[in-house]
């Protein structure tokens, strides 16, 4: 299933809503990339922009919003898709598997039905015969008797209707699947086996997954790289190894620093709280909180490095030298 | 005091333009109709139940703006003194109304138990049934018992709203008994009244005008019915409800105006506390509520996960 | 957890039923309190002077009034047990031989009303939501309110004025041409009509339901616009809707088989609600239209203020109201399997 070029390419990716106050930009110019059979996780605090991301890969953004920049799925621009296009892209190359299970499904009908539904929206030509049976392979292979499909949502477990809708996600084999927060609102022990299943369709099936979390220990489990996300900007990509034991950007230290002492998910250890989007800080996003901060943090907006295998956006992987003199007070006439 | 100005301030701000203008167009018609009903026998130019000098089934004149009735009535006059008519049996039935099921919602709800579920059963059976009839019944005994006239009809009137204020104050209560400083005022010693008279009422009260408002055109509207019926108020007032049923036989014969008027009176009254209702209920109830820039249908995510909720949410009517 | 939808169907069933009981008793004291306890004498009331004092006396004890409250009350809950509702003062005929004369006239009427409801308040109100904002919404929505806020007997006399009296397309009152009734097998004339392929009757009755069917359609779907609006308004934003949208559905689908079916369940128990209004909206309909229902009864009872009458009529309305009630919530169960449980 390798090839060349990744399934998942953004670059420059701005997402903003028109807001009472002004506008609103959630996602500030954002590069990412995922290869097929590969995981990567998306990790910030909400309000991040990470589900922003989300929903502008599948094209969902609500109305009053806006996009622009490069954002290609199996190769096809997505900004700027028309709605036609885009329905076709939907369920068939890109999937979306939501944070709560319990209300993501139609109430009202069986849940073979809501497969059937889909499949025939995109494949015209299979009959409905056909297409009960790949609901019914789908949900066998993610260990849900086939005779349950008769049955309604409400008649499901939470972790098993996780389950259904990753069926949903999977049925039409699309070459991504963005899973937003998708093990949030369950047991821990449920979390383990749908992060699992996740796992295991980039492995067996080649899917590039796009882990959205604000877990960290849900992508040390399962995931190959990791980018995080702070301030509606990306802050650190590289290898989860890498990452998660050496982090170079302040913002990654002190998350994975609270998830290590705490294991809880509140980022506790860092103190402050995330800038509001309409009024962001000037320079690094990050400076009123940063316990390394300096000078030019707070007037110019650090570029991103290669660090390792990786990057990061930070002053202190910029040589001394190379970094410019902040901007001197008015007054400070010189 | 000066808190809640401020918080229904913000409200106000952050009202969509569409709600606001539906409360604007709705206190606009309806104060025309309050100025009406305060200043009728000055802005009605003929008598309440005046057919002296009056020319029978005239069309509309300069003399008559609205015509003139089989009975020699000036259907503008009556339209003018209807309002007033109305506003009082209203407003009587509204105040019966609360003074039957706001206490009565209030002991339910925080008290609980045998009493609650009775009480809860009897509205429930009072909803189910057409409240039309209900009011009927009520005006029917009444009238053996005390005759016709205002206080009947709003007696009659009231039967109809003493669940409903009865309910949304016990739903109310029920809430914020529950609530933290309630909690703290019985485990300091506060008597059962005191709780209710000091903490819970004066939070339950602010659902009540929103219920008003809501009423207010169904209770117009009741009047009328019972006044088409002949359990209005007694003949001669002005009442808008009883004046149509009386034009029932000038309709057939096609004369349009004494049908007309007092029916676009009843339907721009109403039309009114409607609005003014409706759009208090938007305002203040949060379902309905867009927040901030949702628009559309999508953009649940969006407004939850990006920004913070601006409003503070507000207990609404059940 | 899971059991078969029918089996659970029926339980719920029983259980509805044995919860109706006491809301009908409920009823009956209502209706027996307001209309006995109140001070005065229903015969004298009903029939003034108009008797001797001995004759009145003779009526009163024949009605049982003689005998002790409690004792009345027991008569009376007996009698609507055994379906005796009285013996109308004025008429001098049991209430319930009027009612099995009339009572199919209400149910024509009714029931054709409320496929006008719904036809304009589901169809206004989903496509009011489904455009929220642009015009199509707001005139909607207005039309909603001016519906809703327009006297039921008023908008009558106004159609009466225009399509009966100044086009003359239609009668301005009664059931049917005289003379014309078709062979009576359910007693509304026009499915009876149907059923005998009386096609003259049929359109002779279509020509007389048309008016008070419409008037009293209309008037009660402008509530059902508002609530179709607001509901189809909250499932459009629902998760599920959401979903639906990410799996590549057609937007067309996702707003009629999802939102739109969601939305209507609701509806169901509102139709339910809206019920009582739409029986309170006959009695007047059928005045303004002299349609021969038992609305038309309760207002000659009330205009001849017979006191037994009227009380034997509520008294049914009250049966109607529960059985009906009883009947919707099976209807929502049947629509969403949620309840069942």
């Amino acid at each position: 299933m390798t090839e060349p070029g990744h399934v998942l390419e953004a670059r420059g990716l701005r997402v903003w809503y028109a807001t009472p106050k002004g506008r609103l930009v959630a996602v500030d110019g954002v590069d990412l990339s995922v290869a097929a059979g590969e995981c990567l996780g998306l990790v910030g605090e909400s309000g991040s922009g990470k589900s922003s991301v989300a929903r502008a890969i599948l094209g969902l953004l609500p109305e009053g919003a806006g996009e622009e920049g490069e954002l290609r799925v199996a190769g096809a621009q997505v900004v700027g898709m028309p709605a036609s296009e885009l329905r076709e892209l939907r369920g068939e190359k890109v999937s979306l598997i939501f944070q709560e299970p319990m209300s993501r499904l139609d109430p009202l009908m069986r849940v073979e039905d809501q497969f059937v539904e889909m499949i025939v929206a995109h494949r015209h030509e299979v009959s409905r015969g056909e297409a009960r049976r790949m609901c019914h392979e789908t949900l066998a292979s993610l260990g849900i008797p086939p005779r349950r499909a008769r049955q309604w949502p409400h008649e499901f477990s939470g972790g098993m209707r996780q389950r259904i809708m990753i069926g949903l996600a999977i049925v039409l084999r699309p070459r991504l699947v963005v899973a937003d927060e998708p093990t949030t609102a369950l047991d821990t022990l449920v979390q383990a086996q749908i992060l699992e299943i996740l796992r295991s369709l980039a492995d067996d099936q080649g899917i590039a997954v796009l882990l959205i979390t604000h877990n960290i220990g849900a992508v040390a489990e399962i995931c190959d790289r990791v980018a995080v996300m702070y301030a509606a900007k990306v802050v650190e990509v590289g290898g989860v190894e890498q990452v998660l034991a050496t982090p170079a950007h302040p913002y990654t230290q002190g998350l994975v620093a609270s998830v290590i002492h705490l294991d809880t998910e509140a980022l506790s250890s860092i103190p402050g709280s995330p800038p509001d989007l309409a009024e962001p800080p000037p320079g690094c996003r990050f400076h009123p909180r940063c316990p390394h901060v300096m000078d030019v943090c707070r007037s110019v907006e650090p570029p991103t490095v290669a660090v390792g295998d990786g990057t990061a956006a930070c002053w202190l992987h910029v040589p001394e030298a190379s970094r410019p003199t902040p901007v001197p007070f008015v007054g400070e006439v010189p | 005091m000066s808190g809640r100005w401020q918080k229904l301030k913000a409200l106000w701000a952050s009202a969509h333009p569409t709600a606001r203008h539906i409360i604007v167009a709705g206190a606009v018609i309806t104060l025309v109709f309050v100025v009406l009903a305060l200043f009728a026998p000055l802005l009605a130019p003929y008598g309440e139940a005046q057919f002296q000098g009056i020319p029978q089934l005239q069309p509309p004149s300069a003399r008559h703006l609205f015509g003139t009735t089989n009975l020699r009535y000036d259907v503008f006059s009556r339209v003018i003194f209807g309002a007033r008519l109305a506003f009082e049996v209203v407003v009587l039935s509204t105040v019966v109304a609360m003074f039957i099921g706001v206490p009565l919602g209030l002991v339910a709800g925080y008290s609980g138990g045998r009493l609650d579920r009775a009480l809860v059963m009897v509205t429930d059976a009072m909803y189910a049934f057409p409240s039309l009839l209900l009011a009927i019944v009520a005006a029917f005994a009444l009238r053996r018992w005390v005759g016709q006239g205002v206080p009947a009809a709003a007696l009659s009137i009231s039967v109809i709203y003493v669940p409903q204020y009865f309910r949304v104050v016990r739903n109310h209560t029920l809430s914020v008994r529950e609530e933290t400083f309630v909690e703290a005022a019985r485990a300091l010693g506060a008597s059962r009244s005191t709780t209710i008279a000091r903490y819970i009422f004066p939070n339950v009260i602010q659902s009540v005008p929103v219920i008003f408002t809501l009423n207010a055109a169904d209770a117009i509207l009741t009047l009328a019915a019972l006044g088409f019926l002949g359990y209005g108020v007694h003949v001669p007032s002005a009442e808008w409800g009883y004046d149509i049923s009386k034009a029932i036989s000038d309709a057939a014969s096609g004369f349009w105006w004494t049908s007309l008027f007092p029916g676009l009176a009843i339907l721009g009254l109403t039309t009114g506390l409607t609005l003014l209702g409706e759009g208090i209920n938007d305002l203040v109830n949060p379902l309905l509520r867009r927040r901030g820039f949702r628009r559309g249908a999508a953009g649940r995510h969006a407004a939850t996960t990006v920004l913070p909720d601006v409003v503070p949410v507000e207990g609404g009517t059940e | 957890m899971a059991r078969g939808p029918g089996g659970s169907l029926a339980r719920y069933f029983v259980t509805r039923l044995a919860l109706v009981v006491p809301m009908l008793v409920i009823l009956l004291t209502t209706t027996f309190l307001l209309l006995r306890v109140a001070p005065g004498d229903p015969v004298t009331a009903t029939l003034g002077d108009r008797v001797s004092e001995a004759r009145a006396d003779a009526i009163r004890r024949s009605l049982g009034l003689n005998r002790p409250l409690w004792r009345q009350y027991v008569d009376y809950l007996d009698h609507v047990v055994h379906g005796d509702f009285g013996k109308a003062i004025t008429t001098n005929r049991p209430v319930s031989s009027t009612i099995a004369d009339r009572f199919p006239a209400t149910l024509e009427l009714t029931l054709a009303a409320l496929l006008v409801a719904i036809a304009v308040g589901v169809g206004i109100g989903a496509l009011s939501a489904r455009f929220r904002d642009t015009p199509m919404d707001v005139g909607g929505r207005i039309l909603g309110i001016l519906l809703y806020a327009a006297p039921i007997f008023w908008l009558g006399i106004m159609l009466q004025l225009l399509f009966a009296v100044k086009l003359g397309w239609f009668p301005t009152g009664g059931r049917i041409a005289p003379f014309s009734e078709p062979r009576s097998i359910t007693g509304l004339y026009t499915v009876d009509a149907l059923l005998t392929g009386n096609w003259p009757a049929l359109g002779s009755a279509l020509r007389y339901l048309a008016l008070p069917a419409f008037t009293l359609g209309v008037a009660i779907g402008g509530i059902f616009i508002r609530l179709v609006r607001v509901n189809m308004i909250q499932t459009l934003k629902a998760d599920y809707v959401e979903a639906a949208r990410a799996r590549g559905i057609p937007e067309r689908q996702v707003v009629l088989r999802h939102a739109f079916r969601n939305a209507l369940v609701p509806v169901v128990t509102i139709v339910g609600l809206q019920f009582a209004l739409l029986l309170s909206g006959a009695v007047l309909t059928e005045t303004t239209f002299t349609w021969p229902g038992i609305g038309l009864s309760l207002y000659q009872f009330l205009q001849d203020r017979d006191y037994i009458g009227v009380q034997g009529l509520v008294t049914f309305y009250a049966l109607f109201v529960v059985v009906v009630s009883l009947l919707i919530d099976v209807v929502s169960a049947w629509v969403d399997p949620r309840i069942r449980y």
